[in-house]
């Protein structure tokens, strides 16, 4: 078992099977430097018991195949990544620090695909982005690339 | 003066002000999933975050142009295909254009590239486009090996296939029994060029 500690000083135990997904602590045991609880500054209890969670499940990746469990994983990713915005691009921070491929692939698309087909107006607002823009940069984007602003239908609801 | 957010602020401030606290990194690996047209037509307009990452050259190695159905004006996604392919600064290494791509699309394409990327543009796009493709003529084409495979590889129903005067291709034994296993009529870059 591989101890990590969170920010907010809470300890989780993983299995190191579950742990090596992450590129980052597989090669802190290599180099034998996971000795003890690895601390990891970066990343909250809440989060950290979500990615735990991704671990867990994702253990053995390669057998799912074979026993039919694939079905079993991408309704669990489905679930997974259910979650609003800021825990989502907590994950993702936290999924980048570890360097855990597949879960940064899962939370990326997760957040592409809920960008896709929206309005400028419904992004800002999904994300609580103020337009940052000056009146000189509009009116570039305008001039560069007139034919932009007839593009196809968009949606401009925040769901 | 524009005052730039510090990058990779860390996970756990609580309260985002604004979810672009992520590093320019990260918006890289999200944005890049979408379309291209949406990363033109609506994404830039969002915020200078978005406008700055958008103009990376990396954004633009692959351009997938293929899902483009529903649109209404086919000029548009000219327009995008030409503004990503400018925006690759030369080093667009994957581009997929369906039905729209016009002769003039595909030569501005081939002379937007590097040299080294330049070569297998024609090669890629039709491997690529036209699956169905059943009789081709590549004369004189600067295609190297990789461009050849390619072809063979996403056009299965080739029954003829003119590489005269290709002489980047170079036909090693693997190569070579591949094409005459799969395609019945083929005529090989050294061939004669009488007739023409």
């Amino acid at each position: 078992m591989v101890k990590l500690k969170s920010n907010d000083d809470k300890e989780f135990e993983v299995e190191e099977a579950a742990v090596i997904q992450s590129e980052m602590i597989k090669n802190m045991i290599e180099d034998g430097c996971a000795t003890s609880v690895i601390p990891l500054p970066n990343i909250d209890s809440k989060t950290l018991i979500k990615v735990i969670e991704y671990l867990n499940k994702h253990i053995n990746m390669g057998k799912a195949a074979e026993t039919g469990e694939e079905d079993d994983l991408k309704e669990f990713d489905e679930q997974f990544v259910n979650m609003g915005w800021e825990e989502l691009f907590d994950v993702i921070m936290a999924a980048n620090y570890l360097n855990i491929h597949e879960l940064m692939e899962l939370c990326c698309q997760s957040a592409a695909d809920r960008l896709k087909n929206k309005s400028v107006r419904a992004v800002r607002e999904m994300l609580k982005i103020t337009n940052d823009l000056t009146e000189e940069e509009e009116q570039e984007i305008i001039n560069d690339a007139p034919w932009a602003f007839e593009g196809p239908e968009i949606d401009d609801t925040v769901n | 003066m524009i005052i730039r957010k510090p990058k990779g602020r860390v996970a756990n401030k609580r309260k985002y002000e604004s979810l672009l606290d992520l590093p320019d990194d990260l918006w890289e690996n999200i944005l890049m999933r979408l379309a291209a047209i949406e990363r033109l037509t609506i994404a830039q307009q969002v915020c200078t975050t978005w406008r700055r990452v958008l103009k990376e050259p990396t954004m633009w190695h692959v351009i997938d142009m293929s899902d483009v159905r529903g649109l209404p004006d086919s000029k548009v996604v000219q327009h995008v295909c030409r503004e990503g392919v400018d925006r690759s600064q030369g080093e667009l290494v994957d581009i997929r254009i369906d039905f729209f791509a016009t002769k003039e699309l595909l030569v501005y394409v081939a002379n937007s590239v590097k040299p080294g990327n330049q070569r297998n543009v024609e090669a890629l796009a039709i491997s690529k486009s036209l699956p169905a493709l059943s009789h081709l003529h590549l004369i004189r084409n600067s295609m190297t090996n990789i461009g050849l495979e390619a072809i063979l590889d996403g056009c299965p129903n080739l029954e003829s296939l003119d590489l005269r005067g290709c002489f980047n291709v170079s036909l090693d034994k693997i190569l070579s029994s591949r094409i005459s296993k799969q395609i019945k009529d083929v005529k090989y870059p050294r061939d004669s060029l009488a007739g023409l």
